[in-house]
């Protein structure tokens, strides 16, 4: 990985974190995407980390390795609780393979629940990425984000999800030469193709247009590179 | 950061919103030059207003050919999604069996670009000819029918509903052994007959089925002497002639629909 602050994050979300903190930190950052958000706190929870308002998703956290297993839980607490059957959210610190969300997917299924999105580790590691705060709360790293990252700065959701249709725009970029501009009406995912790459070590975003700092970051990444 | 991307195997710099950082821009390929560094930037923009914003302004500004510039469509898959959020489970179940016919068909024209580059204009230029063929067809079974119900209400009356109509021995024979042995220009006759119709809407009906004739008999009608496929002019295969043509089948509709209406009855 290029960005060295985006590999501390992850490599702090894979070691054990304190559950109760990370269910807060997961309803705070997902707060942008879901405003009514609030967390849950304590063994009261009938198996909800956060709820939202009206019939909106609730959250379920999760940072041990049994996602399903977890996850199974409670939603079982939620329904013995005597809950109905909804629309849930799942934030989780472990990284999920495509057939591990399918599974989850399946299970939430089966117990009638509709689970609207997953958020593993790279997506929880994309949003604490410009959240000093819950660096330090959560994971208790002091780094702030390189002026050259891989985590674009951007009020859109970031979600994990591979690219579909996109082949043509993906060869062109990677294949082309020289200062390139690709355009688009807002929404058609300009910046979520470019940050796909990114994360593929194809290039960083500069996300600071303090010229001092950008001087800086680049000739720092310049000498450092010298000594390789 | 050179020798850094080198060893990563990226070399670019990619500046977001990039209409809004013209400055920025500016700075990057000053530092580039300064530390002579080899990273590429990849801005992005809005497509926006040319005038004000987007990508012209950021060519200007950066200095770029237009072959540098690349537009990023909405995802198909994307506005699917959101279409398919907003219907039905049934509705959902056949637009799915819609878009499988038309892969089934060749009638696909989003597709296009899972086409063969070579054969592409021919591909769509053959989907737009049967979209053409089918409207045309449906509009002269339709106007067809029109003119069954005409005559079946002249020697029925309008009492009973076609379903009930239809019990009747009758009925059923009159449809098999006389409407169904006339060709449409015969029940034109027997319907002006019945009841006098605006020369407009008979000289339509007429060029429909001439139109119909050509198109049903012949794979390149546009080589018929008395069936040429144009509408005032215009080729029934252009998007003019597809919108005279709806404009014309819409007043026949109406003189049918609207028969008692003052739409309907026009002096003949």
């Amino acid at each position: 990985m290029a960005d060295q602050f985006y590999e501390e994050i992850t490599n702090a979300l894979a070691r054990e974190l304190d559950k109760d903190r990370f269910e807060l930190c997961a309803a705070s950052l997902l707060r942008k995407e879901f405003p009514t958000l609030v967390p849950i706190r304590g063994g009261t929870d009938s198996g909800m980390d956060g709820v939202t308002a009206g019939d909106g998703p609730f959250l379920v956290c999760t940072t041990g390795r049994d996602v399903i297993r977890n996850l199974t839980g409670s939603l079982k607490s939620y329904l013995s609780s005597g809950g109905t059957p909804g629309s849930l959210i799942l934030a989780t610190s472990q990284e999920l393979s495509q057939t591990r969300r399918r599974n989850l997917q399946k299970r939430s299924r089966d117990l009638g629940f509709s689970l609207l999105q997953i958020y593993p580790r790279a997506a929880m590691a994309e949003r604490l990425y410009h959240e000093p705060r819950w660096c330090k709360d959560l994971l208790d790293l002091t780094g702030r984000p390189s002026v050259l990252t891989v985590v674009p700065l951007t009020d859109r959701p970031l979600i994990d999800q591979s690219l579909v249709g996109r082949d043509e725009e993906i060869k062109w970029l990677l294949e082309s030469q020289g200062d390139r501009v690709l355009t688009g009406q807002p929404g058609s995912g300009k910046t979520s193709l470019l940050r796909q790459l990114a994360l593929r070590d194809w290039g960083l975003f500069v996300i600071d247009d303090d010229p001092a700092a950008i001087a800086n970051a680049v000739s720092q990444a310049t000498i450092q590179g010298s000594h390789c | 950061m050179r020798t850094r991307f080198r060893k990563q195997q990226s070399k670019v710099v990619i500046v977001d919103d990039a209409h809004f950082k013209t400055e920025l821009l500016t700075r990057l390929k000053q530092l580039r030059r300064e530390i002579n560094a080899e990273f590429d930037i990849v801005a992005t923009s809005w497509t926006g207003d040319k005038a004000v914003y987007g990508r012209w302004r950021l060519i200007l500004w950066i200095k770029i050919t237009q072959a540098s510039v690349r537009s990023l469509a909405l995802n198909r898959l994307r506005l699917l999604c959101r279409m398919s959020s907003k219907l039905t489970a049934k509705q959902n179940l056949i637009l799915g069996e819609i878009r499988k016919l038309a892969e089934v068909f060749g009638m696909d024209y989003e597709n296009i670009l899972d086409y063969d580059p070579d054969s592409r204009t021919t591909m769509l230029e053959v989907m737009k000819n049967k979209m053409i063929r089918g409207q045309v067809i449906i509009w002269y079974t339709l106007v067809d029918e029109y003119l069954n119900m005409e005559i079946c209400q002249y020697f029925f009356g309008k009492k009973r509903s076609f379903p009930q109509l239809w019990k009747t021995k009758r009925f059923q024979l009159f449809n098999y052994h006389v409407l169904e042995e006339l060709y449409p220009l015969q029940k034109l006759r027997l319907v002006r007959a019945i009841r006098p119709l605006p020369k407009t809407v008979v000289r339509t009906i007429e060029s429909l089925n001439a139109l119909r004739n050509g198109l049903a008999h012949s794979f390149f009608p546009e080589n018929l002497k008395k069936s040429k496929p144009t509408r005032k002019g215009k080729s029934i295969f252009s998007a003019e002639g597809g919108q005279l043509f709806m404009e014309d089948m819409h007043d026949v509709s109406n003189c049918f629909i609207f028969k008692d209406s003052d739409l309907g009855i026009a002096s003949p």
